[in-house]
């Protein structure tokens, strides 16, 4: 590095008062002797000096209002948010075991299936008409009924159907009565067009073939809801 | 809390205003008073309360800076001299105020927010240091590169200004 270039290097901290006075000195003779780099510390001490000197800019008055008026919005966020939070802690425990049976029942159902098919286990229903065109065949020995079949399936599926028709409803119902509160927020035409939807999607919801396409109709309702209300950030969060 | 605001309204916003520019800075300002008033329950006094209160604002108004993206919105130095007061030190080149505004805009916002803080402010490398969370010598590097960045943008200007000085 040249002695140009160490000075021009030092200009900062000589200027700020950071060298000691040995190379503070050194620096100060190096500028007596070089007229480019004295220049080019004179502009730096100009900067420094015009930095220094330039006005500080006034704060509007309005600051202080807008800050209470973000504060309050804030705030209703908040609000919004621990009781969105609350409503899914509350509801969560209903929906997931309701979706978890349905999908319990759901697999059995497939596997029964299956082992009928497979000829495990005798079907009924063929096993009679059987009976009609075949010779009698020994009785088998007696086995033990299986869980699967102690209970009716299909009635098992409605059932476990009809508890997540219930709970999905509920928790849609419930998550468009708390909308009520946002909607007065909206323009009349944004709330004509959720009011709208929402009816459409009900219906859809209500009129879908139970089991998963009446659970996806809910779901797509609640998401819409959830959006509506409290918008993309809070639907994440949640 | 009012107290608080006013205590430190001028200090952030000037800070703010000279990152993000007149435009925009009211409501970076307002943003930075929220997130104050908000976090002041976190807050744990493991440094003064300005050092902290001007990180925020830094940070806040880098923030925006890299959202905006676009240089274009700074606005340049004649609209930033137009919403300030007169200059308490009288200058030979009455536009070389305008000037310094313009070429400050014209920097990388790191380098606007260190001449903030060190010359504009006046605050030590060490506070420096603690607001943009880096080391004491980071922060003299930087303010050593925004200077040098500076005088390249402003040389005429500071030349014809030596002269009639």
């Amino acid at each position: 590095m040249s002695a140009c270039e160490h000075v021009r290097a030092e200009l900062t901290a000589y200027l700020d008062g950071e060298l000691d006075e040995t190379s503070a000195s050194s620096l100060r003779g190096h500028l007596r002797l070089c007229a480019e780099c004295r220049a080019i510390a004179d502009e730096h001490a100009r900067i420094v000096d015009v930095l220094a000197a330039l006005p500080p800019p006034e704060p509007p008055p309005s600051m202080w209002d807008g800050v209470k008026a973000r504060l309050g919005a804030a705030e209703i966020e908040d609000a919004r948010r621990s009781r969105l939070g609350l409503w899914w802690q509350r509801v969560r425990p209903h929906l997931v075991p309701a979706m978890g049976l349905a999908a319990a029942a759901a697999v059995a159902a497939v596997w029964i299936a299956h082992r009928r098919a497979s000829g495990d286990e005798p079907a009924h229903e063929v096993a009679i008409g059987h009976h009609e065109v075949t010779p009698p065949v020994p009785p088998s020995p007696p086995v033990a009924p299986s869980a699967a079949d102690q209970i009716d399936v299909r009635d098992a599926l409605a059932s476990d159907d009809d508890h997540a028709d219930a709970a999905y409803r509920a928790a849609a119902e419930e998550l468009i009565a708390m909308a009520a509160d946002a909607k007065g927020d909206w323009t009349p035409s944004q709330q004509k067009a959720f009011d709208a939807r929402v009816a459409a999607l009900r219906t859809a919801a209500e009129h879908a073939a139970s089991g998963e396409p009446r659970e996806r109709a809910w779901q797509a309702l609640i998401d819409y809801v959830q959006r509506a209300v409290v918008g993309v950030r809070v639907a994440e969060a949640l | 809390m009012e107290a608080l605001y006013h205590q430190y309204k001028r200090r952030v916003y000037a800070l703010v205003y000279r990152i993000v520019g007149a435009g925009d800075a009211e409501e970076v300002a307002q943003d930075v008073f929220v997130r104050v008033f908000r976090g002041l329950g976190a807050f744990r006094g493991e440094s003064q309360l300005g050092t902290w209160i001007y990180r925020l604002s830094v940070n806040a108004a880098l923030s925006y800076v890299a959202k905006r993206g676009r240089r274009a919105e700074i606005p340049d130095g004649a609209e930033v001299l137009d919403a300030l007061p007169a200059p308490p030190v009288a200058m030979s080149d009455p536009k070389l105020a305008a000037k310094v505004e313009a070429a400050m805009a014209a920097l990388p916002a790191g380098y606007r927010a260190i001449l903030v803080l060190h010359d504009i402010e006046g605050l030590s490398h060490e506070e420096c240091a603690a607001i943009l969370d880096c080391r004491v010598g980071t922060s003299k590097s930087q303010l050593h590169k925004a200077r040098a960045k500076m005088r390249e943008l402003l040389g005429p200007a500071l030349a014809g200004e030596r002269e009639r000085s």
